[in-house]
């Protein structure tokens, strides 16, 4: 450090070499410049995407949510628009549906979460796992079909399934077996909405829960096979234990998507029957907005329910991101400025 | 369970008696059976007495917490019996029929136990039961009233034994429909029966009732399946099948959907999975679903072609392939190989938003989508209701997945050549296409599946954004086809949905492994 500090000095007596050495300094700055520029031409396009339609529509949904815009005054003309304040939220707060669908939300992510998303999730995994390898692959496969069939047909098997008598398929063996024949669409409509949204949700949980069991050593489990262990054994003491991070990661991911999923829903029962039955809050905002009964869309009223939403998604992402992978993700790249 | 530590107390004392082996073995049985039955009843107490009275005072009409206590109750006694069996399974080696015996005796115990509780509370088969008390039998001509009992519903409404039914209302019936009605109907519900009385037609109501006869076959049949199952699934099934069984089991309804769907495809109609021609026969398959694929109308709707939506679905998906895979490389080579002020805010950024649930945005989007619309050139390309439009919302919502995924295949690919290659004097946009891309094609190939499946099968944006066929695509139609209350025709419809579904079925079999593990990166939107 002295040695180079001291060529500096006495190089500092020519003028020449500060010239050459100001020169170099600009080439350097010229070139890191140009290397900035670069990627910055690399980043453009998606920058302009995550502007265009993330930030862009995060302003406006915010600004959207206090004004009064409905299908009578809509106009694109933000400078038009009729700014009320927090009436909407104001009014949110006190609808007694509101409550409700608040509710709804509430018991829909629970129930889904536990019994499908990580519960069936967990089992499928642990039992694919303990069968044999090419077996195991198949059945994985099949629990991908329902998350790769477009959710119009999905929905359509699953109404067929739930058909009154003579069409349902569950129908047709309570006929079967002499039993009577119900309108389950009518009479469970959350069940179904449960499992339609369940077994679309079991492959994400299961996918995670594999790549974990299938990376835990190997020693370990011929320890415990050593020490005379049955599998239920191996399961609770070995394989549970090591996933517990996994665990927490689909937990996590899988609230915020089941918390804003609607097209099912949307697609099944509507929020059906009956007054907001099976209504959840991401339904209401694309209710409230974009597809109104009454042909009256609120849009300053459906934005203050998405903005709850965009609040939720905004803290649940961020302690995702603070918890999960981030270190790994940001660590130096690798080539640097050649 | 053969290494397991028995509780002490009980341990202690049967070591006293080390001849009596047998009984040491039942004693565990009936101990872990006690213990399954435990775990079923506190689940079904909790979620009957605890959740759904406290979900019910929130206003959420539900009644799921019922129905999962009424299977944690229903499994109950089966899962007691086939723990027990499953404990004693070390032992059917040696002693066989004394195991065997072991079962029979516990699971005749754990249903003696149901029955009489179910006759305590008189529930069950010891339940009120509806009926019209009367007793019948199928005959050539109709339904023979056999005899009818006194003061009972029949006869207050004037049935005589030696009456012939013929139909309830209209629709004919043998004595298993009219049990069935009977069952059904509502208490009180009035079932208006013809009938031939010494051959002369009359019609007569009568009023369902109910009356406490107990339903002996009922408990009959319910311990014959459990003694069933205990001996079968407890003591010989090997526990690899059960793994096997719990696999199918838990799949049923899903291949039952897709068993439905190609069933219909090419059938006249179909009554569950069976499918029937006009006079409800088994048999009526045809052709005829596919008929749209002339392209002359669907469900007489002589405007609808399916080859302009088809094309418009093709379009959307390839154009987000071709620009996500663009971007997405772009972006997340840049940020795997370079360094510049900014790149922990564009990373982080890309974390964030790959949690973050884009649904929440449909509303603004739609604005931005109009306003896109009103700039020159462009607008007539990527605005409101147009394919362009479409895909880069569809774009832009897989993108923060896209970006994190290729950065992770740059990362893995080492540097060398691209370094030689950059002091050699290439650019950096000549090494990322030149050098680098052809590098991680697996990556490539994996995200372009992802993205084409997806772009292939959406239909919340296209269903958001589009008006009228134009700009449709293939699930929206189906949706369109679907109606508001029942569908136009279920065949027809299964038809159009498995036309949509084979390039994805394709892609699903010879891509299995792209797909899952693109799955593990997660997706967006659905849940």
């Amino acid at each position: 450090m002295t040695q180079r500090e001291s060529n500096v000095g006495g190089a500092s007596a020519s003028s020449t070499v500060q010239q050459q050495l100001a020169e170099q300094a600009q080439r350097s700055r010229s070139r890191a410049l140009r290397a900035n520029l670069s990627a910055y031409g690399f980043l453009a396009p998606a920058g302009v995407l995550v502007i265009l339609f993330f930030f862009i529509p995060m302003i406006i949904v915010i600004l959207m949510s206090m004004t009064n815009l409905a299908t009578a005054n809509f106009t694109t003309d933000i400078s038009r628009w009729e700014f009320v304040g927090l009436q909407n939220f104001q009014t949110m707060f006190s609808d007694q549906f509101a409550q409700k669908i608040f509710f709804n939300s509430v018991f829909y992510v629970l129930i889904t979460l536990a019994f499908f998303n990580v519960g069936l999730a967990l089992v499928v995994s642990l039992l694919t796992t303990h069968i044999d390898r090419r077996a195991g692959f198949f059945f994985r496969a099949l629990w991908i079909l329902p998350r790769i069939t477009t959710a119009t047909i999905y929905i359509l098997m699953w109404r067929r399934i739930a058909a009154e008598a003579p069409q349902g398929i569950i129908n047709q063996i309570n006929q079967l077996l002499g039993q009577p024949t119900i309108n389950y669409l009518n009479a469970y409509p959350w069940e179904f909405v449960i499992l339609v949204n369940g077994f679309v949700g079991v492959s994400f949980g299961m996918i995670i829960f594999t790549s974990a069991i299938e990376s835990i050593p190997k020693d370990l489990m011929n320890a415990s096979l050593v020490d005379g262990s049955t599998i239920m054994q191996r399961i609770r003491y070995v394989t549970l234990p090591l996933l517990r991070w996994p665990l927490l990661f689909v937990v996590t991911y899988q609230t915020l998507s089941l918390l804003t999923s609607f097209e099912q829903i949307l697609l099944l029962t509507d929020g059906g029957p009956g007054l907001y039955r099976t209504e959840v809050w991401a339904l209401t905002a694309y209710h409230r907005a974009l597809s109104n009964y009454f042909g009256n869309a609120q849009w300053g009223y459906g934005s203050a329910f998405a903005v709850m939403l965009v609040l939720v998604g905004v803290v649940l992402a961020v302690i995702y991101m603070r918890v999960f992978r981030f270190n790994e993700l940001v660590s130096d790249p690798k080539i640097e400025v050649l | 369970m053969a290494g397991e530590a028995v509780p002490a107390s009980g341990v202690r004392q049967m070591d006293l008696v080390p001849a009596d082996a047998g009984l040491k073995m039942f004693l565990r049985a009936v101990r872990n059976a006690l213990f399954a039955g435990a775990i079923l009843l506190a689940t079904a107490v909790i979620f009957e007495y605890v959740l759904s009275p406290a979900i019910a005072s929130v206003q959420v009409e539900e009644s799921v917490t019922s129905t999962i206590a009424a299977v944690a109750l229903l499994v109950l006694p089966l899962a007691m019996g086939v723990t027990a069996a499953a404990t004693l399974r070390p032992a059917l080696a040696d002693h066989a029929l004394r195991a065997i015996l072991m079962v029979v005796v516990i699971v005749l115990a754990v249903y003696g136990a149901k029955t009489a509780l179910q006759y305590a509370t008189q529930s069950g088969p010891f339940g009120q039961q509806k009926t019209l008390q009367f007793a019948m039998v199928d005959t050539p001509d109709g339904v023979l009233v056999e005899s009818v009992e006194p003061g009972g519903a029949a006869d207050a409404a004037g049935l005589m034994a030696g009456d012939v039914i013929t139909a309830i209302r209209r629709d004919t019936v043998d004595a298993a429909g009219i049990q069935e009605a009977v069952v059904a109907a509502e208490l009180d519900a009035p079932l208006r029966f013809r009938l031939l009385r010494d051959g002369e037609e009359m019609q007569l109501t009568a009023r369902v009732t109910e009356s406490a006869s107990v339903n002996t076959s009922a408990i009959y049949s319910d311990v014959i399946i459990g003694l069933l199952a205990g001996v079968v699934i407890g003591l010989f099934w090997p526990a690899n099948w059960s793994a096997y069984a719990l696999l199918v089991a838990s799949l049923l309804p899903l291949l039952a959907g897709y068993a439905w769907l190609i069933i219909a495809t090419f059938s006249y109609r179909t009554e569950g999975l069976k499918p029937v021609d006009q006079n409800g026969n088994f048999g009526g398959f045809t052709l005829s679903n596919w008929e749209f694929l002339s392209g002359q109308g669907i469900a007489g709707q002589p405007d609808l072609n399916i080859w302009p939506l088809t094309f418009n679905s093709l379009v959307i998906a390839i154009l987000m392939t071709v620009i996500v895979l663009l971007v997405a490389s772009m972006a997340g080579y840049a940020l795997s190989r370079m360094n510049f002020p900014g790149r922990r805010l564009f990373l982080s950024l890309t974390l964030i938003l790959h949690g973050f649930p884009a649904v929440t945005l449909f509303i603004p989007i739609f604005l931005v989508l109009i306003s896109i619309s009103n700039v020159p050139l462009i607008g007539q390309f990527f605005g409101f209701n147009t394919l362009g439009g479409i895909a880069l919302v569809m774009v832009a919502f897989e993108l923060p997945l896209g970006i994190w995924l290729m950065k992770g295949f740059f990362d893995n690919v080492p540097w060398d050549m691209e370094r030689s290659a950059l002091i050699d004097g290439a650019s950096r946009w000549r090494t990322f296409f030149e050098i680098i891309l052809p590098q991680i094609r697996p990556g490539l190939l994996a995200l372009g599946i992802f993205a084409f499946v997806s772009g292939w099968n959406t239909y919340l944006i296209p269903a958001t954004y589009s008006i009228g066929t134009r700009t449709s695509n293939l699930p929206v139609l189906i949706r369109s086809l679907t109606g508001e209350v029942n569908p136009v025709n279920w065949n027809l419809l299964a038809a159009v949905g498995a036309f949509q579904l084979i390039p994805i079925l394709i892609f699903f079999i010879f891509a299995q492994e792209y797909l899952l593990n693109i799955y593990a990166g997660g997706t967006k939107g659905s849940s």
